[in-house]
C-alpha cells in the first residue's frame, strides 16, 4: 500500500466489497435518511459523492447504490452483510469499517481516492 | 394520528422495507390492484409521505411514522411475547448462514453446490414463517414470493439470487427481515 497516490495521502483502510480499482470523488457524511433522500434528489451530485456513513447495517443506505455514488465508506459492519451483497452486485467502490490512522475524521467535501483491489480497501484523502 | 387502514399499509410499508420503489414494486409486493396502488401512491405525494423522483418513490419522514404507528398499534402485543423472541433467536441463526451463502454464491460466480445452499436456507425460512404465519398473517406474502423467486432461480434465471433490481431472494429476505424487526419493535443489530 502506497502512502500517497496521485497527491492523495493515505489516510486509513477497511474491507473492499468488491474489486474495482481505484475511484475518486468527494466525502459526503450521511447520518439520517432525510440527508441520504436529499442527496439522491440530485442524480449529477450522487455520481462525485463518496458517501460516509457511520454503520454497515444503516439500512437507508441501501437505495444509493441504485443510482451509483462514486463510492462508500463505513465506520462499522463487513462484506458478508446485505450492504455488502448488494453493493457487490451493482460493483460500486465500498470500503467498510475503515480504520482511520493519522485523522480524526473526513470532513465533508474531502476529496478522497478509494483504492479497492483486494480483500482490503485504502482510503486516501487531498 | 389516524392510523392508516390495512391497504394503506400494506402499499406504504413495501416502501418502507423496500428503501426506493416503483408503483409497480409496490402493487406486486402488497398483492393489491395496480390502480389502487396508483391512487393511494398520488394521495401519499400530497400529503409529504413520499417523494416520486421520476417513477422512483422514495418514504419520507412522515410517511415512516405512519407506517411506525401502525407497527406498534397492531403488534405491540407480539413484540412482548417470548415465544416471538425465541422466533426470531432461530432466525437469526439462518439469517447468518444465508448471508454467507450469498456472499459465497457471489464470490464463486453462482456456483451450483452453493446455489443449492441459498435455496435450501430459503426453504428453511418458509418453514419457519409458517410457524408464524396465524400470528401475521400477511406473511404469507412472504411466503407466495420466494416460491416464486426460488422457481426462477430453478429454471435458470439466476438474477433472482441477488440481483437487487428483480424480486430476488436476497431482496425478499432482507425485506421480511427489517418487517419482522418493526413487528418487533427492535432496531437492527445484524
Amino acid at each position: 500500500m502506497a502512502s500517497e497516490i496521485d497527491g492523495y495521502t493515505y489516510i486509513g483502510q477497511g474491507y473492499s466489497v468488491v474489486p474495482v480499482g481505484k475511484h475518486e470523488g468527494i466525502a459526503m457524511n450521511i447520518t439520517t435518511p432525510q440527508e441520504m433522500i436529499k442527496l439522491m434528489s440530485d442524480p449529477q451530485k450522487i455520481k462525485e459523492t463518496v458517501v460516509v456513513t457511520p454503520g454497515g447495517t444503516t439500512t437507508f443506505v441501501a437505495p444509493i447504490l441504485y443510482r451509483k455514488p462514486a463510492g462508500i465508506v463505513t465506520y462499522a459492519g463487513t462484506p458478508e452483510s446485505h450492504l455488502g451483497i448488494v453493493g457487490r452486485n451493482f460493483r460500486v467502490p465500498i470500503v467498510m469499517t475503515l480504520q482511520l490512522e493519522g485523522v480524526d475524521s473526513i470532513p465533508d467535501g474531502t476529496p478522497l481516492l478509494l483504492e479497492c483491489e483486494g480483500k482490503l480497501g485504502h482510503v486516501y484523502l487531498k | 394520528m389516524t392510523m392508516l387502514d390495512e391497504d394503506a399499509f400494506l402499499a406504504l410499508n413495501a416502501l418502507y422495507l423496500k428503501k426506493m420503489a416503483t408503483t409497480g414494486d409496490l402493487a406486486e409486493i402488497s398483492g393489491l390492484p395496480c390502480n389502487q396502488v396508483q391512487a393511494m401512491v398520488g394521495s401519499f405525494v400530497e400529503r409529504g409521505w413520499l417523494l416520486d423522483m421520476g417513477g422512483d418513490l422514495v418514504i419520507q419522514t412522515d410517511g415512516m411514522a405512519q407506517v411506525q404507528d401502525y407497527y406498534r398499534e397492531t403488534y405491540s402485543s407480539l413484540s412482548q411475547r417470548e415465544d416471538m423472541r425465541k422466533w426470531y433467536a432461530r432466525f437469526q441463526q439462518i439469517n447468518t448462514q444465508f448471508i454467507k451463502h450469498v456472499t459465497d454464491w457471489q464470490q464463486t460466480e453462482g456456483d451450483s453446490k452453493v446455489q443449492d445452499r441459498v435455496i435450501t436456507t430459503v426453504e428453511r425460512l418458509v418453514k419457519l414463517i409458517g410457524e408464524i404465519e396465524q400470528l401475521v398473517p400477511r406473511y404469507t406474502g412472504y411466503i407466495r414470493r420466494f416460491e416464486r423467486s426460488s422457481s426462477a432461480v430453478d429454471q435458470g434465471n439466476r438474477d433472482f439470487v441477488c440481483t437487487p433490481t428483480v424480486d430476488s431472494l436476497h431482496n425478499i429476505w432482507f425485506e421480511f427481515h427489517e418487517d419482522f424487526l418493526a413487528v418487533l419493535d427492535r432496531p437492527r443489530d445484524t
